[in-house]
């Protein structure tokens, strides 16, 4: 599902080159739940962007279910992103004006869905979720833990491939973690690609493979199951 | 303010530019028109205070005019013991001769020999007891005889005034600088009129009733309070009051002279709706300003909250810190202040030909003004700056470090303020376009006559000149035809009031020659009377007003029963303020005297034609000046007073404008910093460039769109009463307000969204990283 091949991103200022990320080669397949580790400032948060179609690389190539999409522009970024691609930040991301429905509603508007179906979805998806009782809140009205599960509806609502998740158990204590990651778990059991970028040894325990990256470059890839 | 807060002051205003520039610029353009149309304010309603005896000055009005006869003054003198003295006035213009043999065409005001004891002129030559002392003596303006006698000394100099040898007995300045009177050349006796005018009973005849009355009353009396017994005296007396066409009296104090809405001779006056519309806006840009600038300071508060609560953490107490802030817009709005004072004089002579006035500010700085104005900086930079103050020093210190703040200043208040500013700007677009509307509605309405190349011209020839002159005339290539008349539809012609049927009528009479018609292209319908020279022409007015047959053969004029030889389709003869009167043309007489000459041109050059009507008036006019103007110049001149509203407004609402886009501009700019997560977040859920532009600019078109629903029936309102004064009327159509509701749409799309596209292009990434 994803291959890339000396992936490298450099960031630019007028007086220093850095390279985030210097010639990363992976390889996700379907189905699969990988998690990305490695200590601050080593490209993990990089590499999840441009894996998620947020960001261009500057050289080499991604492959994204068969298509290269290593140079392609922010419209058609924006297109390849909606339906496919669902994201789980660490700090929730929700939007403070619109409630938890509106939230999760979000990427179905950009799809073009239908009112009613749009509502049967999110319905669905927070009725999974266990927090259907929450969904005229606001965001501020919730527990951490229940804001990660707001942001983790959103990111499957619309039924996405691939969930990519930026530390998603960051701001949460260890029993809301561990609800997280099992939800995550059991998405990835019902064939979700998910990837997962992680300081925990707890949370990469969850997943099949982890590949540690240290300076921007892979420097060990290990299964984990 | 210590120095410490002001150098972080002066820091934050460094740092935010984009706030900085917004907010002194903003309030020094409002200050601007604040303090120039301040001072016209003054300056108006100041208009007669610089006349000593001005509480105890009266002027006799009725409820139509200000006009009553020669002889009334005397009278009321001897019935009332609070009169002391009394004068009468009437303005004219004249022709005035030297012993130079200078000729020149002069106005004058003809007033008692009270009129300078009465009123506080400076007589520059000459003494007030005498300078109007006996019939023939005159006091000119110092600019007049300058003109006319250069740098020498004027005292007992000899004059002809309409053939009447007169005498110089004094010089005044420009009477209208210090009173509500009219610029005048010259002063000349009132008794002198009778010589004048060749009328020897003027000064007993009670017929005239045209003349200006002005008493002084003695200290301590309540003259005002006599005019229920005057006008007892006057029913039984005076015939203007036996007849019930005038029904009322009253003594108006000196004060209301400049803001009575009774028409008066020789005086300049002002509205006092006018200055209080004036006065609104002046409240209305301030308001403007003060909510420009909270908006902004709470808008940018962000920048600043971390240094509150930086303080409020190190011990800094709540009201200290409020403090600080007021400090800081008093400061801010001192230095918009002294540019505002600069941008004022720099516009000052836009502004004194905008409104025909003459303002001078560098006079102004007196020290009560400058005390006045200072505490009004000081209390204007207190009311900016206390709400802003109490918003930003609100939250607690924990809860600025958390963030929240940014959650909690995107608060309600500053969108209602740019609700608030769309409102009045769409209420004077409408307003400007309305007025727009009417005014281009009566210039260009069809006034039933013929106005394009037609010159009028005053007359100085007699009746026995005109053949010769016409003759002349008819010469000139370009000219086309000539007609004689007096009173023409310029100048009202004259008004005889008479009993018909056991009504008072009233109808402005014109005397005219046979080519006046063929000129001025009247549609006349013929009665079938056959033509003789006492045939006269009605308009259709009369025909309806009086219930006549629709085309009667006779009619009882005022000078006796009349074959009527046409009904002429209804014409203005004085502006579309007023509806069409009744109208009587009559052909001229052997022995009338043309008051103007008609000069049809063809061909394109009338400025050469001119010329040589000029040069053959000149043989007939014996040095009298050659006063022309363009008939359709002339009738366009009666609605200046529209277009100075009109211009006033539109010029309002481009500040307004200038104002508001500042504000939603700079907002836009800080309102799209506090949605960075949120574009973020939309855009990594698929949202494109295009539809976070809609979202951004949606929020700024909701308030305006709200401006617009509250801002049209205000303006409805407003218009509509202004219309109501017009009896010929444009409608106010919906799409006028439809088009400025569009106009406030486009205007504030075309502010936010290059700020909106500019937001939307942002990398998500980098947005949500900050968080």
């Amino acid at each position: 599902m994803i291959k890339t091949e000396k992936l490298t991103k450099v960031f630019r200022t007028e007086d220093i080159e850095t390279f985030a990320l210097n010639g990363v080669d992976i390889h996700v397949k379907k189905g699969e739940f990988v998690a990305i580790m490695g200590p601050s400032g080593c490209g993990k948060s990089t590499l999840l962007n441009i894996i998620g179609l947020l960001d261009n690389p500057s050289e080499g190539i991604y492959n994204f279910n068969g298509t290269d999409v290593s140079n392609l522009k922010e419209k058609d970024r924006t297109q390849f992103r909606k339906g496919n691609i669902g994201f789980v930040f660490q700090s929730f991301n929700l939007i403070d004006e619109l409630n938890v429905h509106d939230n999760v509603e979000l990427p179905l508007l950009y799809l073009k869905m239908k009112t009613s179906e749009r509502k049967k979805r999110v319905d669905e998806v927070l009725g999974r979720m266990k927090i259907g009782h929450r969904a005229k809140h606001f965001p501020q009205q919730l527990s951490g833990g229940q804001q990660q599960r707001v942001a983790i509806s959103r990111a499957v609502v619309a039924n996405p491939g691939l969930i990519l998740a930026d530390e998603p158990t960051g701001n949460l204590d260890t029993k809301n973690g561990i609800e997280v990651m099992n939800l995550l778990t059991e998405l990835n059991q019902e064939g979700a690609t998910i990837l997962m970028v992680t300081h925990s040894d707890r949370d990469a325990g969850f997943a099949h493979r982890t590949i540690n990256l240290l300076d921007g470059q892979v420097i060990l890839e290990k299964s984990t199951s | 303010m210590r120095l410490k807060n002001f150098k972080s002051f002066v820091n934050s205003l460094i740092n935010n530019k984009l706030y900085t520039v917004v907010t002194l610029v903003g309030f020094a353009i409002s200050l601007t028109f604040v303090i120039l149309l301040s001072a016209y304010i003054k300056k108006e309603l100041t208009v007669n205070s610089l006349q000593e005896n001005s509480s105890r000055i009266y002027r006799l009005i009725n409820e139509k005019h200000a006009e009553f006869a020669p002889p009334i003054g005397l009278y009321l003198q001897n019935e009332f013991p609070e009169i002391e003295s009394y004068t009468r006035i009437l303005e004219n213009y004249g022709k005035l001769v030297t012993q130079d043999d200078i000729k020149v065409k002069f106005n004058y005001l003809a007033a008692d020999s009270t009129f300078f004891t009465i009123f506080s002129f400076k007589l520059i030559e000459g003494k007030p007891e005498t300078a109007l002392k006996t019939k023939n003596s005159v006091v000119l303006s110092r600019e007049f005889a300058n003109k006319i006698f250069g740098n020498n000394s004027k005292l007992d100099k000899q004059i002809t005034i309409n053939g009447i040898d007169c005498i110089v007995k004094g010089v005044i300045d420009d009477i209208s600088k210090t009173s509500s009177f009219e610029k005048c050349d010259a002063i000349i006796n009132f008794r002198c009129l009778a010589d004048i005018w060749r009328a020897p009973n003027l000064l007993t005849s009670m017929g005239n009733s045209s003349f200006a009355l002005y008493f002084l009353a003695k200290p301590n009396t309540d003259l005002s309070s006599k005019a229920p017994q005057v006008l007892d005296m006057f029913k039984k007396d005076y015939w203007m009051y036996q007849d019930g066409r005038t029904k009322t009296v009253v003594f108006e104090p000196l004060a209301d002279n400049y803001f009575s809405h009774i028409p008066a001779r020789a005086t300049h006056q002002n509205s006092k709706t006018f200055i209080a519309v004036l006065f609104a806006i002046v409240i209305l840009i301030l308001a403007l300003a003060i909510i420009n600038y909270m908006n902004l300071t709470i808008a940018q508060s962000g920048v600043r909250v971390k240094e509150m609560a930086l303080k409020k953490l190190l011990g800094s107490s709540r009201k200290k810190l409020i403090f600080q802030h007021i400090n800081e817009s008093i400061i801010l709005c001192f230095i918009a202040f002294l540019l505002a004072l600069l941008l004022s004089f720099i516009a000052e002579p836009i502004f004194n030909s905008l409104l025909d006035t003459q303002l001078n500010l560098a006079s102004e700085f007196t020290k009560s003004t400058i005390l006045i104005t200072l505490v009004f900086v000081v209390l204007i930079g207190f009311i900016s700056g206390i709400i802003p103050a109490f918003i930003i020093t609100r939250l607690n210190a924990v809860q600025v470090f958390k963030g929240e703040f940014k959650r909690k200043s995107k608060s309600i208040y500053s969108k209602l303020l740019i609700g608030f500013q769309y409102i009045v700007v769409i209420v004077l677009i409408i307003s400007t376009v309305i007025i727009a509307r009417q005014t281009a509605f009566m210039r260009n309405h069809s006034l039933g006559f013929n106005t394009r190349n037609i010159v009028w011209l005053d007359s100085n020839l007699s009746n026995s000149e005109m053949a010769g002159f016409k003759n002349e005339m008819n010469k000139i290539p370009g000219v086309k035809r000539i007609s004689f008349v007096k009173g023409s539809p310029l100048d009202r012609g004259d008004n005889r009031s008479y009993i018909y049927e056991d009504k008072p009528v009233s109808f402005q009479v014109f005397k005219v020659d046979s080519s006046f018609f063929p000129m001025m292209e009247m549609n006349i319908t013929s009665t079938g009377a056959g033509y003789t020279k006492e045939g006269i022409w009605i308009n259709r007015v009369t025909v309806d007003k009086l219930g006549l047959d629709p085309l009667p053969k006779s009619f009882k004029s005022y000078n006796g029963e009349k074959p009527v030889l046409g009904i002429i389709d209804n014409f203005y003869f004085e502006s579309l303020h007023r509806e069409i009167g009744m109208a009587l043309i009559q052909q001229m007489s052997e022995t009338d005297d043309p008051k103007q000459i008609l000069i049809q041109l063809e061909g394109n050059k009338p400025i050469s034609v001119l010329e040589k009507v000029k040069k053959s008036y000149d043989e007939y006019a014996n040095g009298q000046p050659f006063d022309y103007g363009f008939v359709n110049e002339t009738t366009q001149s009666w609605y200046d007073s529209e277009k100075k509203t009109g211009t006033i407004v539109s010029y309002f609402a481009m500040l307004s404008i200038i104002i508001s886009v500042m504000g939603i501009f700079a907002m836009a700019v800080f309102y799209n910093q506090q949605k960075i997560k949120e574009i973020g977040i939309r855009k990594v859920n698929g949202a494109t460039v295009f539809q976070i532009v809609k979202i951004l600019n949606l929020d700024f078109i909701k308030w305006v769109a709200i401006a617009f629903v509250i801002a049209s029936p205000i303006a409805y309102y407003a218009m509509n009463n202004w219309l109501q004064k017009f009896p010929y009327k444009t409608t106010l159509d919906w799409w006028v307000f439809a088009l400025a509701g569009i106009f406030a749409i486009i205007l504030s799309l075309l502010t936010v969204s290059w700020q909106s596209f500019n937001a939307a292009r942002r990398n998500p990434v980098e947005a949500l990283r900050n968080e």
